[in-house]
């Protein structure tokens, strides 16, 4: 179906062109090239990796020290290209060829040595900072102290010690210093919670005695070790003083730096085409060679096959080229093409994970049942429309990335499904329609009675059933899928066994329930299918066994699974729980506002309860559809058919992040 | 005020009060595990908050049925409902689903989405599977809601 034909190409050519055609295959960039494993491909001897020229131009080198730079420079810009702004500034565009040339002249070592200088000075700058900071802290402490710290430590007779001790301790030590010394002089300096800031002055000759006291209670001696001379007081102006020199000094280097990326914003194209070449080098890695001759190996999609032969005949000669078929078990890599109409659909199924080769691409199935349930998560006109109208003018006036523009496309998708929703049950912001004038009731009451199906809020029920009969489609689709899959891989009779026999079981069983709603004599044909349906059950889920009484065991066993089926489809119930949530969320922000009843800026007022609490529900109820939606499909939808497991199709070519290239 | 109205008070300050206390500690764990992937990746930050939310839904679907509830015995429309002991008790239970399995499942929730903000801050490409990990665990959070819906609404007033 939609996922895309891949072939297996081999290029064989003269060591001669091997730069000139690498460089070709990577401006196509259509091709993925892979590692070729030496025994089964090799038809030649002596086919070795080509090691010898890889990295002998320094490419990786240089796009580290590119990498540094801008990581550096990025952080001074001249504000440009930050926040919003870069939303609508597109990439700049370079032609390859200029490309090239900037490799050529822009003299990009001496910006390196320039930021690595730099850098470094302003990590000293830095720890200075740091350092400075750490000692303004400490001696804070000591602010109130009236002596020199370098000072006191000369003393002839006199020894000064400063140190903190806890406050509980403080008066046991003062009665023991006074017991041993009365000369002693003890002087608090600072008082916090716990501790105390205290400097003791002694003679020379008594301290000794005092020590082990001071050890005793736990006294904390406070050693000042930073260079600063002078007081307290002096010291502190100092490091204010030197902490402004540093600022100043970084103010420069900031200048300098803005001034070096101003004057540089070739930097960042060199960036990009560094990362192409260190591709290519990537690419060389993965490629064999002999005596004369290179081989390629890789994937290409079978729609750029011509292209590529075209390509390759107008500009080379001396090569060869053979596709083949993937062979089964080979690890082909995916790509999906789908419509264009289903093609943001593939997002949701590439979260979850890319479908194998063999299998059905799921993007189709899944996006018409995705765009239904949306709607009906969200099933509101107002934030379904606001969510297309904002995603429209995304898509129209923002520069985005073809990644962008596909998840814009289906959130503009969503929001058309949640008009359809909201119209479905007559929500629109809400109730907001209640609160029209009433001389417009004909319109509220055309888009709320007639053109609405169901009115959840005062009967639940019809939509609760409508959500579990969408449940039961689906659930009914993935089983089918998978017999279908088991035909394409010629296992019909596992198919008829696995598949049709739970169909058989599980319509009876349906159909049986709503006998109720139909002619009699359905009853007894819903329970005629239901019984085959089960014989076919017990008598089939047991062949893998080998003894018969085990094979009927797991038969009747496999019944049990009908639970399984049951939890899946009244998991749907989400469907109809969501969406009335967000109309009675919105109903609630809508009362709100009428509930401000301030004279003259109620109405403001109003207005800005009604924007702030509409924007609030439409995110969450937003996130919510999303995330329940693909959450039915992954677990309810998938677990029936879904292998996945495919691994991406990444062609070699010009991949870029700063710039845009142009390459005809 | 009669004793019922008494009781459908209490339902819907359950039903408000239990799941947003469940959601609040929800959206803590998963907040805790989201900071700690941010100081490694800033650049994550939407993603993170995406799973941060998510068990932000349970506060939600309470206060939903709280508003239900006050909607229901006529408080907004100023003529609050003469309720019976009976009809009190009958709207105090429809209000306990969401009460009980909201608070719970948003904690648990939360425990899930810190696990799936560890798993996107090494794996970024399993960004899908991570989002539907706490989304399984929310599936009972919207079956309470559902039970809550349907049982108030069969109530006779």
């Amino acid at each position: 179906m939609s996922i895309s034909q891949i072939s297996k190409f081999h290029i064989f050519a003269h060591l001669s062109i091997k730069e000139p055609l690498l460089d070709k295959l990577q401006r196509l960039g259509c091709m993925e090239i892979t590692q070729i494993e030496k025994e089964k491909e090799m038809v030649f001897h002596n086919w070795r990796n080509i090691e010898e020229d890889i990295n002998k131009n320094g490419t990786a080198l240089k796009l580290n020290n590119v990498k540094f730079c801008i990581d550096l420079l990025s952080n001074y810009g001249n504000g440009e290209k930050k926040g919003l702004n870069s939303l609508f500034t597109s990439k700049k565009v370079y032609r390859y060829a200029e490309l090239l040339k900037i490799v050529e002249q822009f003299d990009y070592e001496n910006i390196f040595i320039q930021c690595k200088s730099l850098d470094s000075e302003l990590n000293h700058l830095k720890l200075d900072e740091n350092r400075l900071i750490t000692a303004k802290q400490e001696i804070q402490k000591w602010q109130e102290l009236d002596l020199d710290f370098k000072e006191i430590e000369q003393r002839k007779y006199i020894e000064y010690t400063l140190g903190t001790i806890a406050k509980k301790n403080f008066d046991n030590l003062v009665q023991d210093i006074e017991h041993q010394d009365k000369t002693a002089v003890t002087q608090i300096i600072k008082e916090e919670k716990n501790r105390l800031y205290i400097v003791f002055i002694v003679l020379k000759e008594n301290f000794s005695k005092i020590e082990p006291i001071l050890q005793k209670h736990h006294f904390e001696i406070y050693k000042y070790s930073y260079p600063f001379t002078g007081t307290p007081e002096q010291i502190l102006k100092t490091i204010s003083e030197q902490l402004n020199i540093v600022a100043k000094k970084r103010f420069e280097i900031e200048k300098l730096l803005t001034k070096l990326h101003r004057d540089n914003q070739l930097i960042y194209p060199l960036h990009d085409i560094l990362s192409i070449e260190q591709e290519k080098e990537e690419a060389k890695k993965l490629l064999k060679k002999s005596k004369e001759i290179i081989a390629i190996k890789g994937w290409i999609q079978d729609k750029d096959i011509l292209k590529l032969q075209k390509k390759l005949k107008e500009h080379f000669k001396a090569y060869e080229i053979e596709f083949s078929k993937p062979e089964k078990g080979e690890p082909v890599p995916i790509a999906l093409t789908n419509h264009n109409l289903i093609k943001p659909f593939e997002i949701i199924a590439e979260l979850y994970s890319l479908p194998d080769y063999h299998e059905i691409d799921p993007t189709p199935i899944l996006s018409v049942f995705y765009f239904i349930f949306f709607g009906l998560c969200l099933s509101d006109v107002g934030y379904g429309a606001s969510m297309a109208l904002l995603s429209y003018f995304a898509i129209k006036k923002l520069k985005l990335e073809k990644g962008a523009i596909k998840f814009f496309k289906l959130l503009y998708y969503c929001g058309i499904s949640g008009i359809l929703g909201g119209i479905l049950v007559g929500s629109w912001f809400g109730d907001i329609l209640n609160y029209l004038p009433p001389q417009l009731g004909n319109i509220r009451e055309f888009l709320v009675q007639r053109l609405a199906l169901f009115q959840p809020t005062d009967n639940p029920l019809p939509l609760l059933i409508l959500s579990l009969a969408l449940g039961v489609t689906q659930v009914f689709t993935g089983i089918i899928l998978k017999f279908i899959d088991n035909i394409r891989n010629d296992k019909l009779y596992d198919g008829l066994m696995d598949q049709v026999s739970w169909l058989l079981f599980l319509t009876g069983i349906i159909l049986f329930m709503t006998k109720g709603m139909m002619p009699l004599f359905m009853g007894n044909i819903s329970l005629i299918i239901t019984v085959i349906g089960a014989l076919s059950i017990i008598l089939t889920q047991g062949r893998a066994k080998n003894n018969i009484l085990l094979k009927l065991g797991s038969g009747i066993l496999a019944l049990y699974d009908v639970t399984g089926y049951l939890s899946d489809v009244l998991s749907y119930s989400r469907l109809f729980a969501l969406g009335l949530a967000t109309g009675i969320i919105a109903q609630m922000f809508n009362m709100l506002a009428t509930m401000v009843n301030i004279p003259y800026i109620g109405f403001l007022l109003a207005i800005i309860v009604l924007i702030v609490g509409h924007t609030f529900n439409l995110l969450i109820s937003g996130l919510s559809a999303f995330i329940h939606d693909a959450r039915l499909q992954y677990v309810e939808f998938f677990t029936k058919f879904y292998q996945a497991g495919g691994i991406p199709f990444r062609p070699f070519s010009l991949k870029t992040k700063y710039i845009h290239v142009e390459d005809t | 005020m009669t004793d019922g109205i008494v009781l459908a008070y209490l339902g819907a300050a359950l039903a408000i009060g239990l799941a947003g206390s469940g959601s609040a500690i929800g959206v803590g764990i998963a907040g805790t595990s989201g900071a700690g992937v941010m100081t490694e990746d800033p650049s994550k930050f939407g993603l993170v908050l995406l799973l941060q939310a998510l068990p932000g839904t349970q506060g939600i679907y309470g206060l939903l049925v709280g508003f239900l509830v006050l909607t229901r015995i006529g408080i907004f429309a100023g003529t609050p409902a003469t309720l019976t002991l009976n009809q009190g008790l009958q709207i105090l239970n429809s209000s306990l689903p969401i009460a009980i399995a909201g608070f719970f499942s948003a904690i648990y929730q939360g425990k899930a989405s810190a696990g799936a903000i560890g798993l996107i801050a090494r794996r970024p490409e399993e960004t899908g599977k991570a989002l539907v990990m706490p989304a399984m665990v929310e599936t009972y959070a919207v079956l309470s809601l559902l039970g809550s819906i349907l049982l108030l609404n069969g109530i006779v007033l």
